[in-house]
């Protein structure tokens, strides 16, 4: 039977995954909310993508920047 | 043609699929090339979108819509129709002096630098009032500062209609007054009927043709 994923999905997930995995979940919470956003013209609606689905963004971003530096630290203690 | 709301919500879109790829298959990111589209499916577009997005919510909110969705600013959205060019914003309104579409943004907003977003500012005192604090009878609702000249001045200043009023040069510093805002355009005698909720009951109304 052919392989049909490079990546099979009982593979275990390293730390640094889980991380990018809870970034994109944060930042895919922020982006659906300032989607919902878009389809109402009412300042509930503008106050909704400034202070929750902005907001909501730029913590999932930074977490993922800062997966990237703790996956860099890591790397770096095991190799000395 | 797409509306800035529109092109907003469908690269929002677009960044969200992206983002939930790499959020359920962060395996991708064990390849050179999983590692790049994870950069972009996780800072690039969600930082785009959110400032194209964040554009789009700015347009939104200077719509007359915008601000007429609260219920308490009913009446002066009623006083855009009253039928008599005596009163300020109905003359402005009726005669597309202003865009009707962006009525109440294009006199109530600072015409500086960051302007829109001063006027926005403000408008987050608004919000706060409407559901957090004592909401006001519309007759009672003042501006928080004293209305500029310089807002009438940054369509009306060098326009002939200005310049050349008979009763503006009746008085030969009354120009100069208002130019340095010494005086107000809305002075007593002057341009002093404005939304005027208070009486919008004995009004009568312009109607829209389609």
């Amino acid at each position: 039977m052919p392989e049909r994923s490079r990546f099979p999905a009982n593979t275990k997930r390293t730390r640094t995954e889980r991380r990018l995995s809870a970034a994109g979940v944060i930042v895919a919470a922020g982006l659906l909310i300032q989607i919902l956003s878009h389809l109402w013209i009412h300042p509930l609606a503008f106050m909704s993508f400034l202070i929750i689905g902005t907001p909501l963004v730029v913590l999932g971003v930074l977490l993922f920047l800062l997966s990237l530096i703790w996956h860099d630290e890591i790397t770096l203690a095991s190799s000395e | 043609m797409l509306s800035l709301a529109t092109i907003g919500a469908l690269f929002t879109g677009m960044a969200l699929a992206l983002v939930l790829l790499v959020a359920f298959r962060p395996e991708l990111t064990r390849a050179r090339g999983g590692k790049v589209f994870a950069f972009v499916a996780l800072f690039v577009f969600p930082l785009l979108a959110t400032w194209t997005g964040g554009s789009a919510q700015m347009e939104s909110s200077k719509q007359t819509q915008f601000c007429l969705s609260c219920h308490v600013m009913a009446d002066h959205g009623r006083s855009l129709h009253i039928d008599d060019p005596g009163y300020l914003p109905a003359a402005h309104f009726q005669n597309r002096r202003i865009p009707r579409e962006q009525a109440c943004f294009t006199c109530h907003s600072d015409y500086t630098y960051f302007g829109g977003v001063s006027s926005k500012w403000r408008g987050l005192r608004h919000v706060y009032v409407q559901y957090f604090g004592a909401i006001p009878k519309p007759a009672e609702i003042r501006l928080y500062s004293p209305f500029p000249n310089s807002t009438c001045l940054h369509c009306h200043e060098g326009s002939r209609s200005f310049e050349e009023e008979s009763a503006h040069l009746r008085d030969a510093d009354l120009v100069k007054r208002l130019k340095s805002s010494e005086q107000s355009c809305m002075s007593s005698g002057c341009h002093d009927f404005i939304h005027d909720v208070g009486n919008i009951n004995d009004a009568t109304f312009w109607k829209e043709t389609p």
